[in-house]
């Protein structure tokens, strides 16, 4: 069941009326069955999967607590990571490890001819795995097991987050159920906002902006380099109004059962730097790969030579959890190489001693948001490509940038050529714009404007929003990039 | 609107402890009885409380009753005049509607059909006016007029609105807009053949291009039941028709097209080059993009030689191994019921319904299988003695040859004029379709000579 479908229109409404309905003992168990019919109405059987292993997780996370010896707890969450690790890569990578094999094998002359699986990868499966292991390291290092059953079940099959996130902490989700809730119509208004903005950022941003990226990365020989950055431009935001819409919606469903779950952007194309990024980017991802991978690695506590390993595992390897595909792994492994690259940078800029003034200014401030959110784009190539192939010959065409600035003419704008659709030649007016909005909107975020809307603006802004899209929302709305992973 | 207007800096903040987030998330849930007392002491930085929002105070209920109302005012005096015609999507059914609005021309005969009736039309006229037919803007059917002109006599115009994939659903609101747009036929010949009663690849009948258009023209009330197959393509038709922006959304859509467009085209000039950017090039670009629209010159039909045609034979069994795939009683049953509704709306308008089984090679018939096979024509007997129409089955392997066909399934210019010379014959053999045919040329000659003399009469 997709968001934006009718039959979310049918289902969210359906489920809030019988949540507020219901006296509060009944509610986790209406939930949890809302959330299974969610899951379920894609492919039934897979239903069994997230209950096999919300089942599992249930039974054996509590022997960590129990035990007594440090090796044994030790051993216990290896077991439980390792178990939720092998269903990951069974759906998700059995093909990619395959075709791996094949390729290495095929190197040193042996023809393997791999056995033909017939595996979906069920949907939201990278997410709730990544809260299941969340859940047993952190009951390992001491937090307490969730007791009931149906609570637990909930974590992970909450159907709001259920697909595509933001991966949630139990301490902060299960406690919530517990509290017996009282209707809010707060609830109702900041819920519906988040629902209408997180539509209108999909279906009147992101999927006309899908239109340019799509045609760029299918054939990026028709266009030039200039081009070639329009559309990578595109493709950043295009990604960021997809995932973002998607979040929004996700919080305001949430939030119109009265729960709250972590958000999972914070303006990220106004970060300073790389690092800055991944701390406004992803957010729920980007905090479990730090809390639950860097850290266990060794984090930053080793020497200059151990974090930057540990940096460069970290990213690679959240590279291949968007996807099982090299383009994934190298755009992971080029997230790693930047933050290394960065952390150096400061480290010599600090030994030099003008890493403070230069921080202070201003000009060095922009300049350094524009440097990375380029850094990032080049980023985004890897992230967007189908494959290495294009991957490459995208970024052959960017680095031809400088060249193509010196001999300028607007007739090197292939997009400004092609008038249908018009979202090609429109993007030299809509790309700034954007770009523009991030900054008046960060700017209205130090004015504290969107903690107290007017009612007016509210109202007004709803209406509008609730006319676009039933003006703009196509019989059959594209899929969220993400659910795909 | 670019970022959750709670994606900000303070939320971040509030979160960053789980403690203090856990305990915000408590109080609030609580009903916000210790609010005050929470925030004095944990977070000064909050802003003051607002008071708290009753049903109608809140702003959703607001919203929702404005867009209520405002679709209820618009419905109320429909400020603006849209025509149905103009529509964004431009398929074959729209090119076919385009030109018989602009055309001048009265028609008594209707062809209707699948690419079937397209394949044999189009290659037959190609060789018969001797000139390649641009099939956006072609829909007539010559050689058929023409040949029925020397049959019975009188003056024939028919009227091609057969197009790919055509199904019965298609072809009863093909029918109805027809009529509804003051082009009602004389006569209906309708081409059809298995494909247009079991696709696999065809969910729903609203699902077409040519539903979504013309329900743009035909009132569907009647015949609901049958298009909509789950509660959701019904709700959502509900939905279409209750709210005014809704039932509008394709006219306003058309509207933003053209109005961004304007501005567009006047902010950022089109650099002038050799090689513009044309609709082909679209084509290859973004081949998902409007899939099915056609545009003229994307369809062409040449004169062919006869060596030529018979020598030319394009393999389509994977198509249509994967239409027969999965035969769907549902759609078979709904099918046969605008099948129905076609007999029913011509016995209504008095139009005479000429039903034909339109020749397939036994090739594909295999491929469907011949139990199937017989089914489908049993079934098209039965209906065709129960609604007391004329039926021909013109799928006789003894009349036609592997050479006839252009693949498992399409006529060929030279099998398209078979086809049709068997046709006239047959209908001339029957009295009942023979005097049709002959009423209705009659009645389109005096029609014309009528017209013709009007201006005289004036004088």
């Amino acid at each position: 069941m997709l968001f934006n479908s009718l039959q979310y229109l049918v289902f969210l409404p359906t489920v809030f009326l019988l949540f507020w309905l219901t006296p509060h003992r009944f509610r986790v168990p209406l939930l949890l069955v809302a959330s299974y019919v969610f899951y379920m109405s894609w492919r039934p059987i897979y239903g069994l999967l997230i209950f096999g292993l919300t089942l599992a997780n249930f039974l054996i996370v509590p022997f960590i607590e129990k035990a007594t010896e440090q090796k044994r707890k030790k051993v216990i969450l290896g077991f439980t990571v390792a178990l939720n690790l092998i269903v990951l890569a069974i759906f998700k990578y059995a093909y990619f490890t395959m075709d791996a094999v094949k390729a290495t094998l095929g190197v040193v002359g042996v023809d393997w001819k791999e056995p033909h699986l017939h595996i979906i990868l069920p949907l939201g499966i990278s997410f709730f795995v990544f809260e299941f292991i969340h859940y047993a390291i952190e009951v390992y290092r001491g937090k307490p097991v969730v007791k009931n059953f149906l609570d637990f079940a909930l974590f992970p099959s909450f159907f709001p987050t259920q697909i595509a996130g933001p991966i949630k902490r139990y301490q902060d989700f299960v406690p919530q159920l517990h509290i017996p809730v009282k209707f809010k119509w707060e609830y109702v208004d900041e819920g519906m906002q988040l629902i209408l903005m997180g539509l209108a950022k999909k279906v009147l941003i992101a999927d006309n902006l899908a239109l340019v990226v799509q045609a760029g990365f299918a054939h990026p020989e028709q266009f030039s380099s200039l081009d070639m950055w329009l559309i990578t431009y595109a493709f950043a935001f295009q990604i960021f109004f997809d995932f973002a819409g998607y979040t929004d919606i996700a919080r305001g469903s949430s939030l119109l059962f009265g729960y709250k779950v972590p958000i999972n952007f914070n303006l990220p194309y106004i970060a300073s730097n790389v690092s800055d990024f991944w701390r406004r980017w992803h957010i729920s991802l980007s905090t479990w790969l730090r809390d639950y991978l860097f850290i266990p690695l060794g984090g930053s506590r080793g020497s200059k030579w151990l974090t930057n390993r540990n940096l460069f595992i970290t990213m690679a390897l959240g590279g291949l959890w968007h996807g099982a595909a090299f383009h994934y792994l190298a755009w992971g492994a080029y997230q790693g190489i930047v933050l290394i690259l960065h952390r150096e940078y400061e480290a010599v800029m600090q030994k030099i001693g003008i890493h403070e003034k230069l921080l202070k200014s201003k000009v060095y401030h922009w300049a350094s948001v524009v440097f990375t959110f380029h850094v990032v784009c080049i980023g985004w190539v890897f992230f967007r490509a189908d494959d290495m192939k294009i991957c490459g010959a995208v970024l052959s065409k960017l680095f031809e940038a400088p060249t193509a600035l010196l001999n300028f003419s607007a007739s090197q704008l292939a997009i400004l050529q092609i008038r249908d659709p018009i979202i090609f030649p429109a993007l030299v007016l809509i790309l700034p714009v954007l770009m523009v909005s991030t900054f008046v909107i960060n700017w209205l975020n130090d004015k504290k404007f969107y903690q107290s809307p007017p009612w007016a603006v509210q109202v007004t802004v709803m209406v509008a929003l609730m006319c676009l899209l039933t003006i703009f929302t196509p019989d059959s709305s594209p899929r969220f990039i993400y659910f795909q992973f | 609107m670019t970022a959750a207007p709670h994606d900000t800096k303070e939320n971040l903040d509030t979160q960053g402890s789980n403690q203090a987030f856990k305990r915000v998330v408590q109080d609030e849930r609580m009903g916000g009885e210790n609010q005050t007392v929470f925030r004095r002491r944990a977070t000064d930085k909050l802003p003051p409380e607002k008071p708290r929002a009753s049903g109608m105070r809140a702003a959703t209920t607001w919203a929702i009753l404005l867009f209520c109302l405002g679709n209820f005012a618009l419905s109320f005096y429909n400020p603006i005049e849209f025509d149905p015609y103009d529509y964004l999507y431009r398929g074959w059914t729209w090119w076919g509607f385009n030109d018989m609005k602009k055309s001048p021309h009265v028609h008594n005969v209707a062809l209707l059909g699948s690419s079937l009736m397209v394949s044999a039309v189009a290659g037959v006229d190609a060789n018969y006016l001797n000139k390649t037919l641009d099939l956006s803007q072609y829909h007539k059917a010559k050689y058929l007029s023409d040949n029925l002109v020397t049959r019975f006599g009188g003056t024939f115009n028919c009227l091609n609105l057969s197009i790919p994939g055509q199904m019965p659903s298609d072809a009863y609101m093909t029918l109805k807009a027809m009529v509804a747009t003051s082009n009602r036929p004389d006569v209906v010949v309708y081409g059809v053949a298995p494909r247009d009663f079991i696709d696999s690849t065809m969910s729903s009948a609203a699902d077409t291009e040519t539903f979504r258009f013309l329900r743009r023209i035909v009132n569907i009330d009647d015949v609901a039941a049958n298009v909509f197959r789950t509660p959701y393509t019904r709700l959502e038709w509900f939905i279409n028709r209750t709210f005014y922006i809704s039932e509008h959304a394709a006219d306003f859509q058309l509207k933003f097209k053209e109005g961004s467009e304007n501005v567009v085209n006047k902010l950022v000039a089109c650099p002038k080059t050799d090689h513009p950017f044309t609709w082909w090039n679209r084509i290859k670009l973004l081949p998902s993009y409007l899939p099915g629209e056609i545009r003229p010159q994307a369809v062409m039909t040449g004169p062919i030689s006869e060596a030529e045609a018979r020598k030319r034979w394009i393999n389509n069994a994977p198509e249509y191994v994967e239409r027969y795939k999965h035969p769907d009683k549902y759609v078979y049953r709904s099918q046969f019921y605008f099948l129905q509704e076609i007999a029913k709306f011509c016995k209504k308008e008095r139009i005479e319904l000429v039903l034909v089984n339109m020749p397939i090679t036994s090739f594909n018939i295999n491929l469907l299988g011949p139990k199937r096979y017989l089914q489908f024509l049993g079934d098209l007997h039965i209906f065709s003695m129960k609604n007391n129409i004329a039926f021909y089955d013109m799928c006789t392997p003894s009349n036609y040859s592997q050479q006839d066909f252009h693949d498992s399934v399409h006529l060929n210019a030279y099998g398209g004029k078979k086809f049709f010379d068997q046709l006239v014959n047959i209908i001339s053999l029957s009295g009942r379709t023979r005097q049709a045919f002959a009423l209705s040329g009659q009645d389109l000659e005096r029609h014309q000579a009528v017209a013709n003399s009007k201006p005289n009469h004036v004088q």
